[in-house]
């Protein structure tokens, strides 16, 4: 266990700038996922942390040691990855036992070890086939059991659940946070399922573009996003954003949305007054799905919004309406039993109270005062 | 619910086509056409060497055989003449097999050594390496005699068992590592990734990691150079001499005769045992060779 730093750390491949000034602590016991879209960097910062990529700049530090320069055998670090890469010519045991062979653990000591982390991870009969006799589960598991032997200060998870069908994608996650609880290790797990990073992280790390746009806990990445990027990433369905004109004065801001001779008007009367400085010009508004509510509460932060249905989609639990609202088209996530039909015009309201507003120009999330 | 338990009429028949089937007809005749062509060289070879050489002179070279024999190989193997030794072609067979077993085996280790190296192992101008190692492939053997020939020499290796077993080392290490590259290149980079983690290094992760992956491209690899280099004709002329004779460079010489009587029957013998070993390699790795010629992934 230990506190990983990563200090201006950068990464050049030819003239690509694959991370830009990286700068995280991870502290001792924690779990972190990075998270971000296909080529944000995410992997490459892991492969980083994990020794198997040199920094172009930067430091790591890993508990007191200083582990830049340090190959990854000298890292004292283990790694799950996405395939597993489990030795297809080796057994179960043969595959577990690899790096305390490589280390030369006696073999007195190595049994145990195998013996614990079978019991652990419940593989116990599995441990003289080979990887190609087991499922995507049990190849899981076994990948976990390769890592846990080695007593790591730091647990290295590549996109570990991808490969597994969605049923046992759900149980391993759980499992992998149970695991977390009770061993209590530093974790750096990246994914792009920011599903997986809302349930299972301490604390996310939002990657675009090689560079970290958030590093904050599930719900204030999800409730007050950095930015635009953020906010439309986390989430799903997406959050709603509509550029909107600022107009009137204190204690009277409304936002107007026009085009085409439909408009979209939101009164916001004595509340956000964060926008004051942008009357006259635009912001840009973000609403998440479940912003917009059917029953009207009694708080008063429920503006009425006016939506031609397009689409219904039952989920199950809920029912997803795309809408249209002056030539908008907006998604909300409403009660199961809300069916309306098709082309029919409903009242929605939007609960101003989490909506957050962005700076067109920056795309930086406005504070509220 | 379907019902599942009646069974439907699997055996229905397809309707007879008359273009389809004249087309199959055409394609099978062409087939067994070629066939024939390339069997017939082995077929009368097979025959003749069963056949006594003065049938052979009286009949024709092409022909059933009217009374059969098995001297023709015994002459062949141990009392045939060759350039004025009469010991057959054995001395020259194990010759052979004495150089081509060493030859194999190194250019095939030093290839997957190789391929590992240039495929998953960070080293500087790797492509550069891979490109011109590759270049040998397509050289021309004869630009290459001269130089070899030199440094042989320099070596003190010249016309030696094992100066030519180093020339074919070394030409077929071209040939072996574009094998093994593109086989290995298909490895997953996770697996080496785990290894490095779990402390292995360089020689380690390839013993215990991509050796046992290998076994057909091993063998792919072993049939091509063991095939090659046996039948290898120009390097086994000009580097040999009568101290060390490949069977190949030694073939040449078994029809020079001082009577001048050509010796079909034991000269076909000879050729066959000559062909005997890349035909068993051939017959016992062929499975595996197409599989591993087409096999890309490790499953």
């Amino acid at each position: 266990m230990a506190r990983l730093t990563i200090d201006s750390t950068w990464k050049k491949y030819g003239e690509f700038l694959a991370l830009r000034d990286i700068n995280l602590d991870i502290r001792d016991g924690e779990f972190v996922v990075l998270v971000g879209p296909s080529g944000c960097g995410k992997s490459t910062l892991l492969s980083i942390i994990a020794g198997l990529e040199e920094t172009s700049y930067g430091t790591l530090t890993l508990g007191e040691r200083d582990v830049t320069d340090l190959s990854a055998k000298d890292r004292n670090i283990a790694m799950v990855f996405q395939s597993y890469a489990l030795y297809p010519t080796m057994t179960v045991r043969q595959n577990i036992t690899f790096g305390m062979e490589n280390r030369r653990v006696p073999k007195d000591a190595q049994k145990k070890v195998v013996a614990d982390v079978a019991r652990l991870l419940q593989i116990e009969p599995l441990l003289d086939r080979k990887p190609s006799q087991l499922s995507g589960g049990q190849r899981q598991r076994v990948a976990m059991g390769r890592a846990l032997v080695r007593d790591p200060q730091l647990f290295l998870f590549d996109e570990p659940l991808s490969n597994l069908d969605a049923k046992l994608r759900v149980e391993m996650r759980t499992e992998i946070k149970k695991l977390h609880k009770r061993l209590g290790q530093t974790i750096v797990y990246v994914t792009h399922d920011q599903i997986e990073a809302m349930t299972l992280s301490d604390r996310i790390v939002v990657m675009n573009g090689g560079v970290v746009q958030q590093f904050a806990d599930p719900d204030t990445i999800y409730r007050e996003p950095a930015n635009k990027f953020v906010a439309g990433f986390m989430g799903s369905p997406s959050m709603n954003f509509i550029d909107m004109e600022v107009e009137g004065r204190q204690n009277d801001i409304r936002l107007v949305y026009r085009s085409n001779g439909a408009e979209l008007a939101i009164p916001l009367g004595r509340r956000h007054e964060e926008l004051l400085p942008y009357v006259g010009g635009k912001v840009t508004i973000g609403a998440r799905p479940e912003h917009f509510v059917l029953d009207s509460k009694q708080d008063g932060t429920l503006v009425p919004v006016s939506a031609r249905v397009e689409v219904v989609e039952p989920t199950g639990p809920d029912t997803m309406l795309v809408f249209q609202v002056a030539d908008l088209s907006l998604v909300a996530v409403l009660p199961a039993n809300f069916r309306p039909a098709e082309d029919e015009v409903i009242n929605l309201l939007l609960d101003l109270e989490h909506v957050c507003f962005f700076d067109p120009e920056t795309t930086v999330r406005i504070p509220r005062i | 619910m379907p019902d599942t338990d009646t069974l439907p009429d699997f055996n229905r028949k397809k309707p007879f086509n008359p273009r389809r089937f004249a087309t199959r007809v055409a394609v099978y005749s062409i087939l067994i056409v070629v066939g024939l062509f390339t069997i017939m060289p082995l077929a009368v070879i097979l025959l003749n060497s069963l056949r006594f050489n003065a049938d052979i002179l009286r009949e024709s070279f092409i022909g059933w055989p009217t009374r059969i024999t098995l001297e023709n190989w015994d002459v062949a193997w141990s009392s045939a003449c060759i350039n004025a030794s009469c010991t057959g072609v054995k001395p020259y067979f194990i010759a052979s097999m004495l150089m081509v077993v060493p030859a194999t085996l190194i250019s095939t280790a030093i290839g997957l050594v190789n391929g590992f190296a240039l495929t998953k192992w960070k080293m500087p101008f790797a492509s550069v390496v891979f490109v011109a190692i590759t270049i040998g492939v397509f050289l021309p053997p004869q630009v290459v005699l001269l130089p070899w020939a030199i440094a042989l020499s320099w070596l003190g290796l010249s016309k030696s068992l094992a100066g030519l077993a180093l020339v074919h080392i070394i030409q077929g290490t071209c040939f072996t590592t574009l094998f093994c590259r593109n086989y290995l290149v298909n490895l997953p980079d996770d697996l080496i990734k785990a290894a490095r983690i779990d402390g292995a290094g360089f020689f380690r992760t390839f013993w215990k990691i991509v050796v046992p992956l290998s076994p057909p491209i091993i063998i792919v690899t072993i049939i091509w150079q063991f095939t090659f280099i046996w039948n290898e004709f120009l390097f086994a002329v000009t580097f040999s001499s009568s101290d060390f004779r490949p069977i190949t460079a030694a073939l040449m010489s078994l029809n020079a005769d001082d009577t001048g009587v050509s010796e079909y029957g034991f000269g076909s013998a000879a050729v066959l045992i000559a062909a005997i070993p890349p035909l068993l390699i051939y017959f016992f790795g062929g499975r595996y060779f197409v599989r591993g010629l087409t096999q890309g992934a490790v499953k």
